[in-house]
């Protein structure tokens, strides 16, 4: 592979530069502009990412497999690994926009902070995915996370979304003091942070002796808590129950997807050659995660926390690709997390209809005769489900199908076993809510008091977008699997 | 099509339709049908016709040769003697049942192999059921059902047969089956013995001829075991076992016969003893012993019949069957006592009916084929045949102590069957050369011998003679006599006491069969299966698993205890514990 | 073979989403029409599936009507659809049940028509696929689809208890489907270390040698799957509840069509992908069939609820196919497949039978009923026959499956073949006994003294079956000739010893019946 060590490459970071622009440009409009111009910075913040995703598409790279340009002296690669990652996050903003601004406005809290920390959580996530050093790396995360803290918090008028950020923060920064750690270790132990010096350094020193070891368990911990596996996942549940249900939806995608790209490319490319010893410790916390996530959902009364649980459990199936290192395994975490991507968000973005002013019709059984009164999102809501569930023909079974073949590939095929007996599990609690939306009588009585969402153009957008992506994720995967082909990163 | 009409279907379609008639129309419809078979089987020359293929195997109606002519012929005439013999009664249910019974048997007469004839078998069965089952006494329906039971079982049997049969020789041809000694030869073999009523299988034949309507048993004498006997001379000459059988049914039934004092019981165990004669003939499997067992049965199904058709005309006159409260009824009805002392003497082979030509060329048969035991059994057993039918029988009835009983002559068409079977079995027995030629052997035999006549006549005199000297040793008995039918009279019992509650009255015999068999006894197995094993056990078992799942969720749910200590403890405890294994793992390896 | 070559397969399999598509823009109050355009589509679908079977090829084994094209090329997943003498039976039988299953709902389903109508047409989407796909992901992909509509038809259109069923319904088969996805995926990838090719086109799979213990897992692995679709013995406790909570529609055609699907899962990947471990566990499989012919007869004896009884004699009447297929000789297999027709005919003629009932006195307890006879007697009459047919009485059509899988079944086993035996007395019973204590016997009941008989709808959709019932009683060939070829073959790959030259010998005897018994040859052989 060949490198090219520009100092300063602004084209390698436009995107970026975009999304700074446009954030900046929306605080800017709400203090200056007038008041009536409050509805727009939603449709702004759209421009923004459009804008972003047109450049990623359309960055100076041919499409070749690993053409990668390393810039600001190897701080930062681009490589088609991480644009695939970059249009996922914008994927996933661009839809918690579209979601929030109906969201908004019912809730009266329309500012332009809430549009500028999306957009700097999404810069923060598409740093990590691709910066080439490790404090790079840890700039993105922190980035991202403290976003996502305050976002969480966002409707500040209800106690449940400020604990949840409270929660939120104090978890995230401990976990963030592991990651940190971690990192020092491998520094300490490998004398650089840079991801190829480290490959470098440890192929050449062959096994890199306990601390670098240490260092790497410390990163597990830390991208575990991130990516919310076992038994690193409290916080989820209480923060997605907690947090406006955009903001739910946005960190369940892109935050995720996130940090397993920059998981992925640090065990990757930095410490391949500890895989023995990762393989190990990833295969138990795939199994627990998969397990207790879709286990503890089966039980769940709030639709909000039982989708925290199940992306527990998603979490879990991509650590099974992830475990299987390699192209499949890499290839189809890209997959996986574009069809979660889809999926989950509009899962939510059917909630977010549904639910109601203040969040009132959260509990499963709320979702009684809403097949009737609401059909079309309830059938919009049922293909989500179903597939997260992993049914075809959608693009959550087609993910699976990868991430199971790849697992199978590698040989874990006792690891593929549990997780489809997982996924026969969690289709109990998918189908309880189909259940309850066309199966149950509705309990009339809640019907007078609470008025239902009524559909914004947006918000139907949202949904019909994710709802293609999951069809055709799911019926016409070549198309995908061509862009994914081209993105996976192998052990170098 | 032309050239050749199946009998049976006359029976059949004839049987679908009495239904939808009424009256004279009836009457004549009913004498119409059988007038239409016999006429269908003199027309008949030998030949296959009617064969379709059929899964690969072909199906054959009508496989006519001399032997099923035979048949065909004293089926035909006897299901229209039958059929005048039941003009009087009105009960369209005996009637179809006796037609579809007719062509049953005519059906398995004719089948080219074994699907068709298995088919025609099992339709006699349930035919002939339904005659039992007609008088709709509890008795009558009881032994019926048990009737049931056993034609199942020797179905089942003859089903299995077949099956193997086919699946070793690839072929369904009813044909002579080679002695092999294999599985399929003997389940054949038995289902048919069933029919033919060899001890130990004979007992559904004395327990249900008896309880049958009187029009009813008149057809059953005649049907069933005959059709057997056809069935094994086809399929089972000269099988060495039937030699045995024979004999020893044919001393059985006689023996049996002493204490018997139901007349018709009587009756029913004497066609065993003469069905023996006929087996012993297929036993033998000479050109002439076959001959003899054929034109016996010809013969006995006349004599026979009229013998139960006397018996018949008395029961139903009287009312009643026990012979010790029967008597003296030789004044009030002289013409019935002639005509049923023709068929006592035909039964018993007296020169001149129609048992002696054809009983003595059996006997002749196992002479020839140098088994003197057996002729001489047999002969001995034709002497015990004339002390109860010929002379027990009758004289208990007819004359002994007056019971005062005042009966009148039987209706007329009664009288006139039975004065067709009589003048049938006295034609027989002067001129036995028709029926010879009917024979599918030459016949090289002459009954009519200096020694034979005299042998003959000096075994019935002197039984005749021994008959008056030891007539008080006779007296029936009051009894109904112990055979080998009580186990499963018992048997049942005790399985109609779990299984049963009483019999209303059903509309089909299956219902009937279904209430005794299967209320309760069944249903309590089944519904142990159905409500313990099934819903408990296994569905148990899956949703226990899935219980299981939501019993762990709800025990892990507690963790989430939303305390952030909680939740960071946690996190701490699994940071560790990974660590720690690093820790150790890499301070082993160093 | 396909003479105006247009896709005839994907044609068929499509047009029910056509029919939806119409359904969905008419209008929610215009319940006639919707049930017109629902029942017209599937009209068409058959019309339309008619030429498979005159256009069929009888003589080949070769796979017909083929269409093959890359789908997801990445993984070499094709769209490969295409249909042999084991299927060709079944796509006509899914789309005649089809029809009239719709048929059958006309008054039963009265609210949410809509849905209804386009679940029913999308389930017959996925059947018709299933019986299609040639293709490892496509099977699946039917296979799984096809959960959705009846989850949903027994869900929101059943009974009291209909939610439970539903659920169980889907959940029970689908962990039986998981596994066999992943087996599908060790297969992949052990004909690929085998050949160097990626393919899921399942013929590829027919001559790839697997060694015998991994045979004998993934055989265990697609077993489990089809062995709960079809139901086998102890995996058969989600159908009572499914038929019994299911609308009569529902569960034509759950017991038509759906439960073959499991049997013919085994003919098409089991049998001849893994010929080995097939012949290990023939002892076993014989032995849960057999099982589940004598338990589901018993347990059938002992339901109290019409419709739950016709179900568990589905358990019964699929272990036969179970014991024909499994007994690995032609007479076995050519049985279990017409008796997998027979069985969707006579079964789901009585789920409509008991659906009339149902429709007239909205209950299916049989003390409910007794001397419908008097009052309905052409439905009586009909259902007599069907009861006749469903039990194999010489004559209907299923004496000639149950016929050949016995014979089938003593070739392999004659003890098996013995219980099987039995096992057609006990279908006797419980069906007469069934049909004595509703028809016969006095009105007990007051609402039974004025109940109508069949109407024109009725009729419509009961004679057609009953037509087919009496037709292939009659005169089986044209439906047996169909598959000769195809059974032939399969038995040649599963096992080269039990080849058709063995015991597919037509026998010719009998054309020389004339030629009888030779008597007197006889009398010199036998007597001395």
């Amino acid at each position: 592979m060949e490198q090219v060590m520009s100092s300063i490459n602004l084209s390698a970071i436009a995107p970026e530069l975009i999304l700074v622009v446009c954030s900046l440009l929306i605080l800017l409009i709400q203090s200056f502009a007038p008041i009536r111009l409050k509805g727009w910075y939603g449709y702004v913040s759209l421009i923004g990412v459009v804008g972003a995703v047109a450049v990623v598409l359309t960055q100076p790279q041919s499409f070749e497999l690993r053409a990668i340009e390393y810039s600001f002296n190897g701080m930062w690669v681009v490589d088609n690994y991480c644009r695939f990652f970059k249009l996922i996050f914008l994927l996933g903003t661009g839809l918690t926009i579209l979601i929030s601004i109906k969201y908004l406005d019912n809730e009266a809290m329309q500012h332009g902070e809430y549009y500028a920390l999306i957009i700097f959580a999404t810069l923060g996530m598409m740093i990590m995915s691709s910066g080439a050093e490790l404090i790079t790396i840890f700039l993105g995360v922190e980035l991202m996370s403290i976003s996502l803290y305050v976002l969480a918090g966002y409707t500040r008028n209800r106690m449940i979304s400020n604990e949840a950020a409270l929660k939120y923060f104090l978890l995230g920064s401990f976990a963030t003091c592991f990651l940190l750690y971690g990192i020092a270790l491998i520094y300490g132990s490998t004398g650089t942070t840079s991801i190829p010096a480290i490959a470098k350094f440890i192929a050449g020193a062959g096994f890199g002796g306990p601390t670098i070891v240490m260092g790497m368990a410390l990163l597990v911990i830390g991208f575990g808590f991130k990516t919310a596996s076992v038994p690193f996942h409290m916080w989820a549940p209480d923060v997605y129950e907690g947090a406006p249900a955009p903001v739910t939806a946005f960190m369940s995608a892109g935050p995720k997807a996130a940090a397993f790209a920059a998981f992925a490319r640090i065990f990757m490319e930095a410490l391949p050659s500890l895989q023995t010893n990762w393989t190990m410790l990833i295969w138990v916390m795939a199994v627990l995660t998969m397990s207790v996530g879709n286990v503890i959902a089966l039980v769940q009364e709030n639709i909000k926390r039982m989708l925290a649980y199940s992306s527990i459990a998603h979490a879990g199936y991509v650590l099974v690709a992830f475990l299987s290192a390699g192209e499949r395994g890499i290839s189809s975490i890209l997959y996986y997390m574009l069809a979660y991507t889809c999926m989950n968000i509009g899962a939510f973005a059917v909630i977010t209809v549904l639910a109601g002013k203040g969040e009132q019709r959260v509990r499963i059984a709320d979702f009684r005769g809403l097949g009737y009164r609401h059909p079309i999102a309830a059938l919009a809501m049922t293909l989500f489900l179903f597939s997260l569930a992993g049914i075809p023909p959608t693009g959550g079974f087609m993910g699976k199908f990868y991430i199971f073949s790849a697992a199978i590939k590698e040989g874990f095929v006792g690891l593929a076993i549990i997780g489809v007996i997982n996924s026969v599990v969690s289709v109990y609690y998918y189908l309880r809510v189909t259940v309850a939306m066309y199966m149950q009588a509705p309990d009339t009585a809640a019907e007078k008091e609470i008025p239902v969402t009524v559909f914004s153009p947006a918000l139907v957008i949202a949904i019909f977008i994710s709802a293609y992506g999951v069809l055709s994720l799911g019926l016409f995967p070549s198309t995908y699997l061509a862009m994914v082909k081209l993105s996976f990163l192998t052990l170098l | 099509m032309i050239d050749w009409f199946h009998p049976s279907v006359f029976y059949i379609v004839g049987a679908l339709l009495l239904p939808f008639l009424r009256g004279k129309i009836q009457k004549a419809y009913m004498l119409l049908i059988p007038l239409l078979g016999v006429a269908a089987v003199f027309a008949m020359s030998a030949g296959t016709y009617w064969s379709w293929d059929f899964l690969g195997t072909v199906l054959c109606f009508g496989a006519v040769d001399k032997l099923s002519i035979v048949f065909g012929w004293v089926f035909t005439i006897m299901s229209f003697i039958g059929m005048v013999y039941a003009l009087h009664v009105n009960d369209r249910g005996q009637h179809v049942a006796a037609l579809l019974y007719v062509g049953g048997s005519l059906g398995v007469t004719f089948a080219g192999d074994y699907l068709t004839l298995f088919v025609f078998w099992e339709v006699m069965a349930f035919a002939s059921a339904y005659l039992v089952f007609a008088r709709r006494e509890p008795a009558a329906i009881r032994a019926g059902y048990r009737y049931i039971l056993v034609h199942t079982f020797g179905g089942v049997c003859l089903l299995g047969g077949i099956i193997l049969h086919y699946l070793s020789t690839r072929s369904m041809q009813v044909g002579p089956l080679d002695h092999d000694g294999s599985l399929a030869f003997y389940l054949i073999l038995v289902g048919v013995i069933v029919n033919a009523a060899v001890p130990p299988l004979h007992a559904w034949l004395i327990d249900a001829y008896p309880e049958g309507t009187v029009t009813g048993s008149v057809f059953m004498s005649a049907f069933t075991t005959k059709t057997a006997v056809y069935v094994l001379v086809r399929v089972f000459p000269g099988t060495e076992l039937l030699v045995y059988m024979g004999t020893i049914m044919a001393l059985y039934g006689v023996v049996y016969a002493v204490l018997e004092n139901d007349c018709r019981r009587l009756l029913a165990y004497h066609i065993i003893s003469q069905v023996g004669y006929m087996v012993a003939g297929v036993g033998i499997g000479t050109e002439m012993s076959l001959n003899g067992s054929v034109s016996h049965a010809f013969a006995h199904i006349l004599y026979k019949g009229l013998l139960f058709m006397g018996a018949g005309a008395v029961i139903e006159m009287t009312g009643r069957r026990k012979l010790t409260e029967l008597g003296g009824l030789y004044r009030t009805m002289p013409i019935t006592l002639v005509l049923y002392m023709i068929g006592g003497f035909a039964i018993s082979a007296f020169p001149l009916f129609s048992g002696f030509v054809t009983k003595s060329m059996v006997i002749a048969g196992a002479a020839h084929d140098h088994r003197p035991l057996v002729a001489l059994l047999l002969t001995m057993a034709s002497a015990g045949t004339f002390l109860h039918t010929g002379l027990k029988l009758p004289y208990y009835m007819f004359f002994a102590k007056d019971s005062g009983i005042e009966a009148k002559e039987p209706p007329l068409n009664m009288l006139l069957a039975m004065g067709m079977a009589a003048f049938m079995c006295i034609g027989i027995g002067v001129l036995p050369g028709p029926l010879y030629n009917l024979l599918p052997f030459p016949v090289h035999f002459n009954a009519y011998t200096g020694d034979h006549v005299t042998s003959a006549l000096g075994i019935l005199l002197f039984t005749g003679l021994g008959f008056f000297m030891l007539l008080k040793k006779l007296d029936p008995e009051p009894t109904i006599s112990i055979d080998t039918d009580w186990v499963y009279r018992k048997g049942s019992r005790v399985f109609m006491w779990i299984a049963s509650k009483p019999i209303a009255s059903s509309d089909t015999y299956v219902g009937n069969v279904y209430d005794t068999w299967f209320t309760r006894f069944m249903l309590f197995f089944s519904s142990f299966l159905a409500r313990i094993i099934d819903v408990r056990a296994i569905d148990g078992l899956v949703n226990g698993v899935a219980q299981f799942f939501i019993g762990l969720a709800g025990v892990v749910r507690v963790t989430a205890s939303g305390l952030v200590r909680s939740y960071a403890a946690t996190m701490l405890i699994g940071g560790v514990v990974i660590l720690g294994y690093y820790l150790f793992a890499s301070l082993m390896s160093l | 073979m396909n003479a105006l070559n247009l896709p005839i397969l994907s044609l068929i399999t499509y047009l029910p989403l056509v029919g939806i598509v119409a359904i969905c823009l008419i209008n929610n109050s215009r319940q006639d029409l919707i049930r017109w355009v629902a029942f017209g589509t599937s009209v068409v679908t058959f019309l339309v599936s008619l030429p498979l079977y005159f256009m069929f090829d009888c003589g080949t084994w070769e796979m017909q009507f083929v269409e093959d094209v890359p789908w997801i090329s990445q993984f070499a997943v094709r769209y490969h659809m295409g249909i042999d003498g084991i299927s060709l039976l079944l796509v006509l039988l899914t789309t005649f049940l089809s029809a009239l299953a719709i048929l059958s709902t006309w008054t039963a389903v009265t609210e949410r028509v809509k849905g209804y109508m386009a679940s029913l047409l999308f389930l017959e989407t996925g059947m018709i696929g299933v019986f299609c796909a040639l293709d490892f992901v496509l099977f699946y992909v039917f296979w799984e689809v096809m959960l959705i509509p009846m989850y949903f038809i027994i869900g929101i259109w059943g009974g009291p208890r209909r939610i439970y069923a539903a659920v169980k319904f889907f959940i029970y088969t689908m962990s039986g489907s998981v596994l066999m996805l992943v087996a599908i995926l060790v297969l992949y990838f052990m004909n690929f270390e085998a050949t160097g090719t990626y393919t899921f086109d399942i013929l590829d799979y027919y001559n790839l040698g697997l060694p015998g213990n991994i045979q004998m897992w993934l055989f265990l692995a697609f077993f489990v799957a089809f062995a709960i679709k079809v139901p086998m013995f102890p995996f058969h406790t989600w159908l009572p509840d499914a038929h019994v909570e299911a609308p009569t529609a529902g569960s034509v055609i759950l017991a038509g069509v759906l439960l073959k699907m499991g049997i013919y899962g085994f003919l098409r990947f089991c049998l001849p992908i893994f010929p080995q471990a097939t012949i290990d566990f023939m002892p076993i499989v014989l032995a849960l069939s057999v099982v589940g012919i004598i338990y589901g007869a018993m347990v059938s004896i002992a339901q109290d609820d019409i419709k739950k009884l016709v179900a568990y004699s589905s358990v019964s009447h699929l272990g036969y196919c179970m014991l024909g297929m499994f007994a690995l000789n032609v007479d076995g297999l050519k049985g279990s497949l017409i008796q997998m027709i027979n069985h969707g005919l006579s079964t789901g003629a009585l789920f409509m039978i008991v659906g009339m009932l149902y429709e007239r006195r909205h209950t299916r307890l049989i003390s409910e009923y007794g001397g419908i006879m008097k009052v309905m007697p052409m439905f009586a009459a009909l259902f007599l026959l069907v009861a006749l047919s469903s039990m194999g009485v010489p004559g209907l059509n299923g004496f000639v499956g149950e016929l050949l899988i016995l014979i089938g079944a003593f070739k392999a086993s004659l003890a098996f073949g013995m219980v099987a035996t039995i096992g057609l007395i006990l279908g006797a019973i419980y069906l007469l006994w069934m049909y004595r204590r509703v028809m016969y016997g006095q009105i007990t009941k007051a609402e039974n003294q004025n109940l109508k008989d069949m109407t024109g709808r009725e009729y419509a959709y009961l004679l057609p079956i009953v037509l087919f019932i009496v037709w292939i009683g009659v005169y089986p060939k044209p439906f047996l000739k169909t598959m000769d070829a195809s059974v032939d073959h399969l038995l040649e790959t599963v096992n080269p010893r039990t080849s058709a030259r063995m015991d597919g010998a037509k026998p010719t005897w009998l054309n020389d019946v004339v030629a009888r018994v030779d008597f007197q040859q006889l009398a010199k052989g036998q007597g001395r």
